[in-house]
């Protein structure tokens, strides 16, 4: 995806989470639902050839009776008529994104060779919380190349503290001869 | 214990203690790449000029931040970053090696040595973009630069920590303006010595090589740094160039040292510059250039500067090369460096083929602060020289009516040719400053006015060879007196008398 697209799906994200009538958190489960429900015709909206009605009346078909008239129905409605249904995925991460800011959350991946207990999950966060002010929403990654450790990536901002990344300092040092 | 077990305890001592410490990183992720610019998403907290790092390891530079991303060159090879790529910041901005070590070598944009004398081991580090010394750490030019070249210590004399711009056609002998001055300063006394920095920018390697034998065989790579991004190496190592020859100039310039830098050239700066600008999407304005390209030039030639006496009184003195389309000095770049330097040396393509060389235009050229730094004997003997000259271009004209014309004209016309004769100089053969005060005064008092025209130079050089067989003490009383006192001044002219009535 380009910057562009990206640039573009967030004001979407933005304009979508703004919009009055529904609150945020049923805006983000009807807009996940809709995704899921039209998941096999997306390449039918995303085709230029068909005709936009006829992309509205399967619209229209598809998805269930609970989100027909709701804000998503609406979103959906206008990214097909301007051709922008491909990015719908990226608004929802987006979407997902500012719903979790306006809370005071952030998805946080944390990665580690074993799974980790609860306790050193509650750790985790509790030390996550208390240097960011915003508490994690984990998802937690199985990464066979970790030897040792943990690494957590949040934002545009990754903390390493695996012992490959400690092995790696080590070596540096020996190189720029600060060791040796 | 053995000493091998005793250095292994060492080390086993040291690596225990070596307390490892978790990373914390800013990155971002390559949203696309080509011709050596990366646009990415992310890196929210990058600087300007900041340096990143690709999981490659190549390095990138930021030069664009935007609403939702930046945009990085890349200085390496781009082929080896990928869309998705993790990029990660570095916190710091480019810097370069600087240090004594640098003396004699060639090295890249970078630093990094490319003369296959092995690797340079830096103490020391210097940012590439500073800002220039403000007005309170500066003091006035007030020493010369001697180029060795008669008709610019004469008409358009160079101060240490000048801007003096070396503009003309290709093939006009702007180059070699530049090599001989750094040849030249192999005459001034080691502590006085300018440290030269040759930055070249988008040259052929080939033409590198030459500059760099030609300076080892007069043996200037004894105090000359030879900085060089060729035209093969990606754009943003050409634009790099300039401002790490500078930085390291002033590595020297703030140790009280005289620095002498040459880029050349400016044009081709401008150009790889105008390429990062256009791939960048940067908006382009007039022959295409960014709107930016006038402070690309002047930030980096404002960084020329003689410090003051208290900050150690180094001089960085710079001379810009430009090189202009058919005489085209109202072009673009040409008018931005001229307004940004304290003269300009213009090089004209008809005086060349005329066989003037150096083929300098002396009514366009032009030294706006050189004069207070001109040797007072320089001043005495070339003081007329500049209107007598520009006298006799207008009389030129007049010259094939020489049977009509009066006494005075056909004067003035045969020393003009004496004159111009006078100022041709051979290739690599700077001449010392007494010696040019000697010539020049010879030429200014009328005493080549009877010499045959073919035989000016034979008579020139022979007039030089035997004062300095003869007479080295007149030489070095010039030198030393720095002006040409009534004393002096009759010595000088004895020496001449005697000399042309032994000349055949």
């Amino acid at each position: 995806m380009n910057l562009n697209d990206r640039v573009i799906s967030k004001k979407y994200a933005m304009a979508y989470f703004m919009s009055s009538g529904e609150d945020e958190e049923l805006k983000k489960n009807n807009l996940k639902k809709i995704i899921n429900e039209t998941a096999d015709v997306m390449d039918y909206f995303i085709n230029p050839v068909i005709n936009l009605e006829i992309k509205l009346t399967i619209l229209d078909r598809v998805i269930s009776s609970e989100i027909k008239g709701s804000l998503s129905e609406k979103l959906f409605s206008i990214l097909i008529s301007t051709k922008r249904i491909a990015l719908v995925e990226s608004i929802s991460e987006e979407f997902e994104k500012i719903y979790l800011d306006s809370k005071k959350m952030t998805q946080l991946e944390l990665r580690a060779k074993y799974s980790l207990d609860d306790f050193e999950k509650k750790a985790i966060s509790d030390n996550f919380k208390a240097v960011t002010g915003k508490t994690p929403v984990i998802k937690f990654v199985q990464d066979k190349n970790i030897i040792g450790g943990f690494l957590m990536k949040w934002d545009d901002k990754v903390f390493n503290s695996t012992i490959n990344q400690k092995i790696e300092s080590l070596k540096d040092k020996i190189i720029s001869k600060e060791i040796l | 214990m053995t000493r091998a077990d005793e250095i292994t305890q060492i080390i086993k001592s040291k690596i225990e203690k070596f307390v490892p410490q978790s990373d914390l990183s800013e990155v971002g992720q390559v949203v696309s790449v080509g011709d050596g610019v990366v646009r990415a998403w992310g890196l929210n907290g990058a600087l300007m000029n900041e340096l990143v790092v690709f999981d490659s390891g190549v390095v990138g530079m930021v030069l664009n931040i935007e609403l939702e991303g930046v945009g990085i060159v890349v200085l390496g090879d781009d082929k080896l970053i990928k869309e998705g790529s993790t990029i990660k910041r570095t916190k710091k901005v480019m810097d370069v090696g600087v240090g004594e070590e640098l003396i004699g070598r060639i090295v890249d944009p970078l630093g990094m040595p490319i003369d296959g004398r092995g690797s340079i081991n830096y103490k020391q580090q210097r940012p590439v973009e500073v800002i220039a010394p403000g007005i309170v750490e500066r003091q006035p030019v007030k020493e010369p630069l001697q180029t060795g070249i008669k008709a610019i210590d004469g008409m358009i004399p160079i101060g240490r920590g000048q801007r003096e711009l070396i503009i003309g056609d290709r093939q006009t002998g702007k180059t070699a303006i530049a090599i001989d001055t750094i040849i030249n300063q192999q005459k001034e006394p080691p502590e006085k010595r300018p440290i030269c920095i040759y930055v070249a920018i988008g040259q052929k390697e080939m033409s590198v090589a030459r500059t760099a034998k030609i300076l080892e065989e007069n043996g200037a790579m004894n105090y000359t740094i030879v900085v060089s991004a060729s035209a093969s190496e990606p754009a943003p190592l050409l634009y790099l160039a300039p401002y790490s020859g500078c930085a390291i100039g002033e590595y020297f310039m703030w140790k009280g040292k005289a620095v002498l830098v040459i880029y050349d050239d400016l044009s081709k700066h401008a150009q790889a510059y105008r390429q990062m600008s256009l791939l960048l999407r940067r908006p382009p304005g007039r022959e295409a250039y960014p709107g930016d390209v006038f402070y690309l030039h002047s930030r980096l030639l404002e960084r020329a500067c003689k410090l003051s006496d208290k900050n150690g009184g180094g001089s960085l003195t710079a001379l810009p090369i430009i090189e202009t389309q058919a005489n085209d000095v109202s072009a673009y770049i040409p008018t931005n460096v001229i307004s940004i330097t304290d003269g300009q040396i213009y090089l004209e393509p008809s005086l060349f083929y005329a066989g003037i060389r150096p083929a300098v235009n002396v009514g366009i050229s032009v030294s706006r602060v050189g004069g207070s730094a001109q040797l007072k004997a320089m001043r005495q003997v070339a003081g007329r020289l500049r209107t007598d000259l520009a006298q006799y271009n207008e009389l030129q004209a007049f010259a094939q009516f020489s049977s009509d014309l009066d006494k005075n004209t056909l004067d003035f016309i045969k020393r003009g040719q004496r004159l111009v004769e006078l100022l041709k100089q051979d290739q690599y053969e700077p001449m010392d400053v007494s010696e040019e005060v000697l010539v020049l005064y010879a030429g200014t008092k009328g005493y080549l006015d009877d010499i045959e025209l073919v035989k000016v130079r034979d008579f020139e050089k022979r007039l030089v060879a035997c004062v300095k067989k003869n007479c080295p003490s007149l030489l070095e009383e010039i030198v030393k007196k720095k002006e040409l006192n009534a004393e002096i001044e009759e010595k000088i002219k004895k020496t001449i008398e005697d000399f042309k009535s032994r000349f055949h």
